[in-house]
């Protein structure tokens, strides 16, 4: 019985690892944004000028 | 919307897999509490092989239809098969610690897993840092087939190697009702996370090549 | 020209131009006789261990030596553009593969017999009958590491950092076949059974065949531009 911290290690893993690809999906979504702001602005310019 | 509704459905499942994980199933009698390992490392394993068939079938269609869609497909799955992979082989050695007595041995599953991982990664690394981004899908669909059909070469070779380590169970015989149920659970909501990341992932390329396309077009005029 | 007859006319002209020039063939039999002296520095290989990690070390050098010369199977066409050449020739473009692979094929059966007898005096082994069997082991070990070799030498030939790419794709491809050439070797220099040696070379036979197949299949793909 004295195996639960493996236990909790293995599933702290699936969250530890889910989380850190969530991480990686939401860094590059804010540089979509990021491309995207730019992108307006190039068009704003050229509208302008 | 319809992403809204699997992500609800996605936290429903979670709740229940782990109320049945933890709460339901009975203690196994000879490994003891540390057998709970099994309802997501197992999960976790035919996630990952979901996914690198994923990744054949889209190199498969890409190389004969050349639609994008495809392509994210491959890529999509690729990622989340070595997601999946990388949660196998970090739970797995958690659980051999207490049962085998150390955390790595050379035992065939566990090594195939190892090296059918090592291919993906490479498709992966080879992907990001090699190919140009208009060669990317054409050689990608490539190794994604190549890599798919090594995969039962893998798990031959490696039995013949070390067929005396076999350490793992031939076939999960003898669970119990409530633990085969608990199973069940676990693999749908594991499959349900798999393709619901994968759309997301498919959905996030798309995007970030509409806007690639969108910056030619604004460079161009 | 019918399929074949292409095929054989790429591999005549690489080997013609390997035999004149030796370029791949002496550095890498050089390369590979150097990486048998590291390991044997890394591991002490004289003493008893040899018969438990000679095999390994033999193949560990022949795939790396591989790697160099898989590398550059198709960087002659890539530097004086004749890969453009031989694409728009009309036909099949798998006979270029299958020409270059046997090319391969070769060329890596020469490195190994060249360097078996350096392997035999610095290890002291003696030669005997043993090489016929050894010998099938060396032509299927071979042919699976130049079945994927030469797919990806001419998907790497066209990559930034393909230098560095090629050994990533190749190296964990390769491992079922390499697990197997080991096994074999160690089963044929221990006068192991026929029975025993059966599963390996079945096992890389398949993976020969497969992958051969694969690759002719996929090889139009791999280099269109």
């Amino acid at each position: 019985m004295d195996n639960l911290h493996y236990l909790f290690a293995a599933f702290s893993t699936v969250w530890i690892v889910l989380f850190a690809y969530l991480m990686r999906l939401t860094k590059r979504t804010k540089e979509l944004g990021l491309q995207l702001e730019e992108l307006e602005s190039k068009i704003r310019e050229k509208k302008g000028g | 919307m319809r992403s809204t509704l699997v992500s609800y459905v996605l936290f429903a499942a979670m709740l229940i897999a782990l109320a049945a994980v933890f709460l339901w199933v009975p203690t196994e009698k000879e490994m003891g509490i540390i057998q709970r390992i099994f309802y997501f490392h197992v999960p976790s394993a035919m996630s990952a092989f979901l996914a690198f068939f994923l990744v054949f079938i889209g190199s498969i269609q890409y190389l004969r239809t050349r639609e994008e869609k495809w392509d994210r497909l491959a890529l999509s799955a690729a990622e989340l098969g070595v997601m999946f992979g990388l949660i196998v082989l970090i739970t797995g050695p958690l659980w051999a610690k207490p049962v085998w007595g150390v955390y790595w041995r050379w035992e065939p599953r566990l090594t195939s897993m190892l090296i059918t991982f090592t291919i993906y990664v490479a498709y992966l690394m080879v992907r990001d840092y090699g190919a140009q981004a208009s060669q990317a899908p054409r050689l990608g669909a490539v190794m994604g087939i190549l890599a798919f059909a090594n995969v039962p070469l893998v798990y031959y070779a490696v039995d013949l190697w070390s067929a005396d380590q076999q350490l793992h169970p031939p076939r999960n015989v003898g669970l119990e009702p409530t633990m085969e149920y608990a199973k069940w659970i676990c693999y749908a909501t594991f499959f349900l996370l798999l393709f619901h990341l994968v759309a997301q992932r498919m959905e996030l390329a798309r995007i970030e090549s509409a806007v690639v396309r969108l910056r030619q077009k604004l460079d161009d005029a | 020209m019918s399929f074949i007859g292409r095929a054989l006319a790429i591999l005549r002209k690489d080997l013609q131009a390997e035999w004149r020039t030796k370029e791949r063939l002496s550095p890498m039999v050089f390369f590979t006789l150097l990486v048998l002296l590291v390991f044997n520095f890394s591991f002490e290989l004289g003493g008893a261990a040899l018969r438990e990690i000679g095999p390994g070390v033999l193949w560990s050098s022949y795939v790396f030596a591989s790697l160099l010369g898989l590398g550059r199977s198709f960087a002659d066409e890539h530097e004086n553009d004749a890969l453009d050449a031989l694409l728009l020739a009309p036909g099949d473009h798998g006979a270029i593969y299958l020409g270059k692979m046997v090319g391969n094929l070769v060329f890596l059966l020469a490195i190994e017999l060249l360097s078996l007898p350096f392997f035999a005096l610095f290890f002291n082994l003696s030669l005997g009958f043993f090489l016929v069997p050894l010998l099938a082991v060396f032509v299927l070990g071979s042919a699976c590491l130049a079945s994927v070799g030469t797919l990806f030498a001419a998907m790497s030939n066209n990559m930034r950092l393909r230098e560095l790419l090629l050994p990533l794709l190749l190296l964990p491809m390769i491992l079922p076949a390499l697990i197997s050439c080991v096994a074999a070797t160690k089963i044929v220099l221990a006068n192991g059974h026929f029975t025993e040696l059966l599963p390996h070379m079945q096992m890389l036979g398949v993976y020969a065949v497969v992958f051969t197949v694969l690759s002719l299949m996929l090889f139009e793909y791999a280099i269109e531009e």
